[in-house]
């Protein structure tokens, strides 16, 4: 059976990378005695699918892995056996069966969400109600976007889909996720140092994940919740 | 008002349970963040008001290499399945991390309680290679420990060393407070009640360094007095107090079977060196190579029994979640009950996707076939150790391998679809000569003529044989214990043999770093005036010596001028055989008399039995138990 679980990272977990999160899991599967499946080829490995890493240093309370088993599990069962075995920092909080046909996670990770906190060390100079709402309604926002390969100037306005100001050190973002479209929010903080005019620091603010969604009919529709 | 106050000691109770010593800002400007934050799977919380001790146990080189040690968790289980002890671990902190903790004054703490090391009642040192040695002080300077035991006050942790090292204190005899020789398994306990007791009676750190004396396999380096002779060589090695024993035990848990096993060893997030579950097989080895520490400071060899094994191999696989498991050993061939341990394994596993690793098994036929079983034959490559060239040479170190073992086990991977060989050699042994050299490049071309002499139908994949030499360090405890180390320039003359005679068409050549070798040699041979010397080399910047990337040459051969110390007196000296050595307080089990009968033979070039072929009264038959009564029972 195909299975989605959904996960929060908080704590002290927020430090432990993407591919170290992978093998958390492979091994957590084990030790909860999970039949998983493997797939085939060369090097079987467990068939398993996040649907989108989180860097090093963010918090999140909604990430989802998809799993294949050998046997069957009901959702209390599931989530008792994996909280059993987790670490301080991560819990599971959803198990959803999917259909034996259903795309996985990752290929249909369309947006996600993330309240940004700004430090003091950021060096906000300026009023963040006005300064983001001058900032969204530039008619482009140019930013240097590195690759291994190259660098190159492009307009992130459009991946931006959401900005909000929550207080005045924090705000949300809804922002393009996914292999077609990818904006990472570091890059809207870099984008709006610059507008303000001051140094851009990594690390100067802090990074929560609310949800990852997929696009059902252009509607933002949370990946737990989605049938696609 | 109150709604306020509620909300303040909700946010409370968040910020202790992830409480992390180090401020997000730090962390996620270092490489790996997740080596100093503590939290595995497996690793022990405790409430640190319902414990009396508190033990910080400390490997002196990054977390990744710490973790894989296999001594360690043994350490941290025995201690912590105390109710009344709470043991944590602490490892090296990485350059970047310690250069921010220097700067914003950050003492060292441990991982799980993430609290300073400073305040711990001790911090125990597993000191595995001499060139480590300078990393036990930066741990100490970064706890805020005075680097000399001569310094430290009441309010410092008792600092305490075992290992492989302290079969040689000396060098480091300064620093550390209280040594332990052997295995923890038999005394750690007795020192954790004796200090338990002393803390009651509030007595002073000296006076509890007393009470430690007298436990057996202790060792207080500065109850002792020593005293040189004009040619530098020791006088004389005498306890100065009546506490202080004038012979060291080394601790032995003869029933192996039953010692106390940690069941649930820490599974780390990071990629660690051995990521995997270890099933120690025995302790010791019967082969008797006389080069080798190991095999004459761990004996007797005392066996696990296989039952025990099993079950050991799938409590631990169900409480890591492991993908694989090591065999581990001095010498796996010569666990008496291999072939029913490994296909039992196979079996047992097989269809659970676990992966066996075998390391130190001779290559024969059940080796190829468990081989072929467990690995994937393109990808591995089989090894050899013959450790040196000639056959003559063999002999002398007791290397009980011919020419035709290694060809006919090469013969026979080559046939099974391995094509990739390693070989692995040591230069500037006892007596050797230019013609012990050659024959290192053709004992490896030998090997690649058997490859090609098979039919083309017989061979596999594109032949890839590379042979690596290290140089050779007398350690003591070893027949070898008396020899000359060579000097870099006979190092490196040796090396340019072997590489002028190596055909290069068809054999990789990869050679040790000499400058390690001559320092490794002072450390693992020297006396307690090198002491000062690895102050001095601390000091002036020498950190993480034994990462090649980072030894600073220069500055240990200043801080030799410096504090007197002459390298060639250590290393390149033959010594004779009733030298006084700093290293003979020390009771390892094997007696003099067997090392000199030894090294005699070693010079004649006659080769001893193992110990299951026959006794050679090495000395350990004494403790009763293991090999040495193995067909008594």
């Amino acid at each position: 059976m195909k299975i989605r679980i959904r996960f929060n990272k908080t704590g002290a977990m927020k430090f432990v990378g993407h591919l170290d999160l992978l093998r958390y899991f492979q091994k957590a599967f084990r030790r909860s005695g999970f039949q998983m499946l493997y797939s085939k080829g060369f090097n079987p490995h467990q068939a398993m699918s996040f649907a989108a890493p989180l860097a090093i240093g963010y918090t999140s309370e909604a990430e989802y892995v998809d799993i294949g088993l050998e046997d069957e599990l009901s959702e209390e069962e599931g989530i008792a056996r994996l909280n059993a075995n987790m670490a301080d920092g991560i819990q599971i909080t959803g198990w959803k069966t999917l259909e034996d046909n259903s795309k996985n996670a990752m290929s249909i990770v369309h947006a996600a969400r993330y309240v940004v906190t700004l430090r003091e060390s950021f060096g906000l100079n300026k009023d963040l109600f006005e300064t983001v709402h001058n900032f969204i309604s530039q008619d482009e926002i140019l930013i240097m976007k590195k690759t291994k390969s190259s660098e190159k100037v492009t307009d992130i306005k459009s991946s931006i889909f959401e900005i909000k100001v929550l207080s005045e050190n924090s705000l949300e973002l809804v922002l393009a996720t996914g292999s077609v479209l990818n904006l990472k929010p570091e890059l809207v903080m870099e984008a709006i140092s610059k507008y303000l005019d001051i140094e851009y620091k990594e690390n100067t603010y802090a990074i929560h994940r609310i949800d990852i969604y997929v696009n059902d009919n252009d509607k933002l529709v949370s990946l737990y919740d989605t049938n696609l | 008002m109150q709604e306020g106050a509620l909300l303040c000691y909700v946010i409370a109770t968040n910020v202790i349970m992830s409480k992390l010593c180090l401020s997000d800002e730090i962390l996620l400007n270092v490489e790996k963040p997740s080596r100093y934050i503590g939290n595995e799977i497996n690793s022990i919380m405790k409430d640190k008001d319902s414990v009396e001790v508190r033990y910080a146990l400390c490997f002196p080189d990054i977390y990744e290499i710490g973790m894989s040690h296999v001594g360690l968790p043994i350490l941290y289980n025995l201690l912590n399945l105390r109710e009344d002890t709470w043991a944590e671990r602490v490892y090296s902190p990485w350059i970047d991390m310690s250069k921010i903790m220097r700067e914003k004054k950050i003492p060292l703490f441990a991982l799980e309680s993430q609290e300073p090391i400073k305040n711990f009642d001790f911090l125990g040192f597993t000191i595995q290679y001499e060139m480590c040695y300078t990393n036990i002080l930066d741990i100490l300077d970064l706890s805020g420990i005075p680097l000399l035991s001569k310094d430290r006050t009441d309010d410092d942790p008792i600092v305490m060393g075992g290992g492989p090292c302290v079969y040689n204190t000396e060098p480091i005899a300064d620093f550390i407070d209280a040594f332990y020789i052997g295995e923890a398994e038999t005394n750690l306990d007795a020192i954790i009640d004796a200090y338990k007791e002393h803390k009651r009676q509030g007595k002073s750190r000296r006076a509890f360094l007393e009470i430690m004396a007298e436990i057996e396999g202790v060792y207080i380096p500065q109850f002792y007095d020593v005293e040189y002779k004009e040619d530098g060589t020791l006088k004389s090695f005498t306890p100065n107090k009546p506490c202080a024993k004038p012979s060291i035990k080394k601790q032995v848990i003869m029933d192996f079977t039953s010692a106390i096993y940690p069941d649930k060893p820490i599974v780390p997030f990071l990629q660690t060196v051995h990521d995997r579950v270890v099933l120690e097989l025995f302790r010791g080895c019967i082969r008797g190579c006389r080069f080798c520490q190991a095999g004459m400071i761990y004996r007797p060899v005392r066996e696990k029994d296989v039952e025990t094994l099993k079950e050991q191999a799938k409590t631990l696989l169900k409480n890591t979640g492991h993908e694989e498991i090591s065999l581990i050993s001095l010498s796996s061939s010569d666990y008496t009950t291999l072939r029913e341990l490994t296909y039992y394994l196979i079996d047992e596993l097989g269809d659970k996707d676990v992966n066996i690793s075998l390391p130190s098994l001779r290559i024969d036929a059940f080796a190829i076939d468990v081989m072929q079983k467990v690995q994937d034959v393109r990808k591995s490559s089989i090894t050899f150790a013959p450790e040196a060239g000639s056959q003559r040479m063999r002999d002398v170190i007791n290397k009980g391998l011919s020419k035709e073992d290694i060809i006919n086990g090469a013969n026979l991977a080559f046939k099974s679809g391995w094509s990739r060989v390693k070989l692995y050699f040591m230069l500037g042994l006892p007596t050797e000569t230019v013609e012990d050299n050659e024959g290192i490049a053709t004992l490896s071309q030998e090997i690649v003529n058997e490859y090609y002499n098979l039919p083309k139908q017989d061979r596999h994949g594109r032949l890839d044989v590379v042979t690596s030499t290290s140089f050779f360090i007398p350690k003591p405890f070893t027949p070898f214990q008396w020899f000359k180390q060579c000097t870099s320039e006979e190092f490196l003359d040796k090396q340019r043999v072997v590489n002028n005679k190596m055909n290069k068409r068809a054999i990789k050549y990869s050679w040790h770093d000499v400058e390690t070798t001559l320092l490794e040699g002072v450390m693992a041979r020297g006396d307690r005036r090198v002491g000062a010397a690895i102050l001095e080399a601390y000091k002036n910047g020498c950190l993480f010596d034994s990462w090649t990337e980072q030894l600073k040459y220069d500055v240990w051969i200043d801080a030799f001028k410096k504090c007197g110390i002459d390298p060639a007196f250590y290393n390149n000296r033959d010594r004779d055989l009733d030298e006084l050595f700093p290293w003979d307080f020390i009771d390892a089990g094997v007696t003099k008399e067997f090392l000199i009968r030894e090294y005699n033979r070693a010079i004649e070039g006659t080769v001893t039995p193992n110990c299951r072929q026959a006794c050679s009264a090495c000395g350990l038959i004494g403790l009763g138990g293991g090999v040495c009564y193995e067909d008594k029972n």
